[in-house]
């Protein structure tokens, strides 16, 4: 039999009774949905939490200090100097939530002292809408400019793209010059509030900011390997900062590096390194919940084949007429196997649509209840790829069955059947 | 290669029979459904085979139309031996060489009678471009007309469906057409023009086989048998079979 035949009879045996065809699709359907609502869901999620800490930007490096150990502007310095690679060091420091006020409106914001530089080598995360990023000048010269979230310029000018450049606001009393806004914060970005980003040396000098981190960054350029200049700056940091004796730590040490089998007071990190660790967390949630949202696909399944048994008891005697005109035992499987599948993958592909746009509605609920945690669902062409192996492989698995009882029926009997 | 018989009229055999048996086993033990037939069709000859209801008539149609095959004994089908193929060379030979027609039509309500007729096409692969065509020529040869082309089985009646199960019967050019009991569904007038339609196939050359139950059936084909108790005995005549029924005793051939 070709495949065009084939194809003409599958679907001309589908069609024939939609209504069943629908009802026989429905576990599947709901199977496949719960599966892509799942992983999208948490697929997005992935992807906000990626974008938060930082692990879309390859050539970027971070460390962290663990055991309480605080990290320095000499120390920043230091591993510029002494870091073959490295073109940049770098810190964030979260500070505290002030008023933030024009002539018109007060709102709070939460402040972060930032080196110049960081936001720009951080410019996938930090996004600039208007104005620009810090120049070194702005820090040396304590200027007293602030670079806004466009979540904060929309609660205070009314429009996150308003042009506010050159503005002013007020941080609990002391004016700032508006230098640029950044694009509005979203999913976990946007966890504490919105940001005002002052320069670090004047966030120190003039709104009290410690200038002791926890966390700084570092950024190599094409001229050393990434993972070399990380084990470098370990080195070099542990060699500053070397663990105390004096017994256990405080504190849990998370090694990221497979060849950092040593204590160490600092976690360094790669983009890499931090995809994988979110990975390893995101992927558990995935197989959890993409495990039982299976469950459902096994009912779908049985349904598929309890629906084919009873399509083959109907059609006995269309079967023995197939066979009478030459239709071989291969032929008739083909064809309800063939009806198997075909109804499987129709029941993914809309399962991957419906399944999708529960988990924009999902998103927009949460987003509803917790504005922090707003994030948009991702199906991404592995989801997709696994509802289509999914469906075919429940078509053939439970179709199968079906199918051979149907190319085993003895043509004579068949033709008798009432 | 062809085996063919020589015969008295000069015409190559079709169907050549030779002591075919067919025992089932069932579980109240065997049943011995044919026991020993042996009978030649010629190419365009009518024949028809009669019996009552356990005669065997029904195995040996299944038989001929290589549905089943012999417990032993021979069957050449234009002279190849049919008897001891596969399944699936047995498939071949039923889309290539054998058409069906049956006692309850057997059409696809779902399909056009059109697309029913094209069915047996599909299993010979027959070139997509000649289906249609192919197929209005067999409706044609069974007297049906083109306003029946679009319909579905239920929009057409009793007499009608069976003209496309024939049409359907003819579409690949058989070397034999099978019918079984083929006015049994019918009213008697319907059955009559079916029954003119199968000797109009025959004037064209067509070889046609069928069994019936009901000897006026049987008078319009060339030649008949009976077939008793598995064992098949032939008239010469159509005649000799009602006389041979009221009482002339049986003629075993």
């Amino acid at each position: 039999m070709k495949f065009r035949d084939l194809w003409f009879e599958i679907w001309n045996a589908l069609s024939a009774n939609k209504g069943r065809s629908a009802l026989t699709i429905l576990g599947i359907v709901i199977g496949i949905a719960a599966v892509v609502t799942m992983t999208s869901l948490i697929a997005g999620m992935r992807s906000s939490l990626l974008t938060t800490v930082g692990a879309n930007q390859a050539r970027l490096i971070q460390v962290a200090s663990i055991n309480g150990n605080v990290i320095t502007r000499d120390d920043l310095n230091y591993i510029k100097e002494h870091v073959p690679g490295v073109s940049y060091t770098g810190t964030m420091v979260s500070g505290e939530q002030v008023h933030v006020s024009t002539d018109r409106n007060t709102q709070r914001g939460l402040i972060y002292a930032t080196s110049p530089g960081v936001l720009k080598i951080n410019e996938k995360t930090y996004k600039l809408n208007k104005g620009r990023y810090f120049l070194p000048s702005d820090s040396d010269q304590l200027r007293q400019v602030a670079i806004l979230d466009g979540n904060l310029v929309k609660q205070l000018f009314n429009d996150e793209n308003a042009d506010v450049i050159g503005k002013t606001v007020s941080l609990n009393g002391h004016k700032y010059s508006i230098i640029g806004t950044l694009k509005p914060a979203s999913g976990f970005m946007a966890f504490g509030g919105p940001g005002v980003y002052v320069p670090l040396k004047t966030a120190v000098s003039r709104l009290g900011t410690e200038d002791k981190y926890d966390v700084f960054y570092a950024y190599v350029d094409e001229s050393q390997d990434i993972n070399t200049a990380k084990n470098m700056i370990k080195d070099t940091h542990d060699k500053r900062h070397p663990v105390k004796d004096s017994g256990p730590s405080q504190m849990n040490e998370v090694v990221i590096s497979t060849d950092q089998a040593q204590k160490s007071n600092f976690q360094v990190m790669t983009s890499e390194d931090i995809t994988q660790m979110v990975d390893s967390i995101t992927s558990v949630f995935t197989a959890i919940l993409g495990s039982v949202a299976s469950i459902s696909l096994i009912v779908g399944g049985i349904g598929i084949m309890n629906m084919m048994l009873t399509n083959v008891s109907e059609r006995i005697k269309e079967i023995g007429l197939r066979k009478s005109i030459g239709a071989k035992s291969r032929d008739i499987t083909n064809q309800f196997l063939g009806e198997s599948i075909v109804l499987c993958l129709i029941g993914g592909v809309i399962g991957l649509i419906l399944g999708y746009l529960a988990a924009l509605g999902i998103a927009a609920v949460l987003s509803l209840f917790s504005p922090d945690m707003s994030f948009t669902p991702v199906v991404t062409p592995q989801i997709a790829a696994i509802a289509f192996i999914v469906s075919s492989f429940i078509g053939i698995a439970f179709g199968y069955g079906p199918a051979r009882k149907a190319a085993k029926l003895d043509p004579v009997e068949s033709l008798r059947h009432q | 290669m062809a085996n063919l018989t020589p015969n008295n009229s000069g015409r190559d055999v079709v169907i050549d029979v030779r002591d075919l048996h067919r025992i089932f086993e069932t579980p109240a033990g065997q049943t011995h459904a044919l026991r020993g037939v042996t009978f030649q069709v010629q190419r365009g000859e009518f024949v028809a085979i009669m019996g009552p209801s356990g005669s065997g008539k029904s195995t040996l149609m299944n038989l001929l139309g290589c549905l089943d095959t012999p417990t032993y004994g021979q069957y050449f089908l234009e002279g190849i031996d049919v008897s001891l193929y596969t399944d699936d060379e047995l498939a071949d030979v039923r889309a290539h060489r054998i058409g069906f027609v049956f006692q309850s039509f057997n059409l696809l309500s779902r399909t056009t009678v059109l697309r029913n007729v094209m069915l047996p096409l599909v299993y010979t692969r027959a070139p997509e471009a000649e289906r249609e065509e192919r197929a209005a020529q067999a409706l044609f040869q069974a007297g049906l007309t083109e306003e029946v082309f679009d319909k579905k089985s239920n929009e057409i009646s009793g007499g009608q469906m069976q003209r496309v199960a024939i049409a359907r019967a003819l579409v690949n050019n058989p070397a034999i057409i099978l019918a079984d009991e083929p006015t049994g569904n019918l009213d008697s007038k319907t059955g009559e023009h079916v029954l003119q339609t199968f000797k109009n196939l025959r004037d064209q050359g067509s070889t046609i086989v069928l069994i019936t139950h009901d000897y006026g059936v049987s008078l319009h084909a060339n030649r008949a048998y009976q077939i008793r108790d598995g064992l098949l005995y032939e008239g010469a005549q159509a005649d000799s079979i009602l006389s041979s029924a009221q009482g002339g005793g049986s003629h075993e051939v």
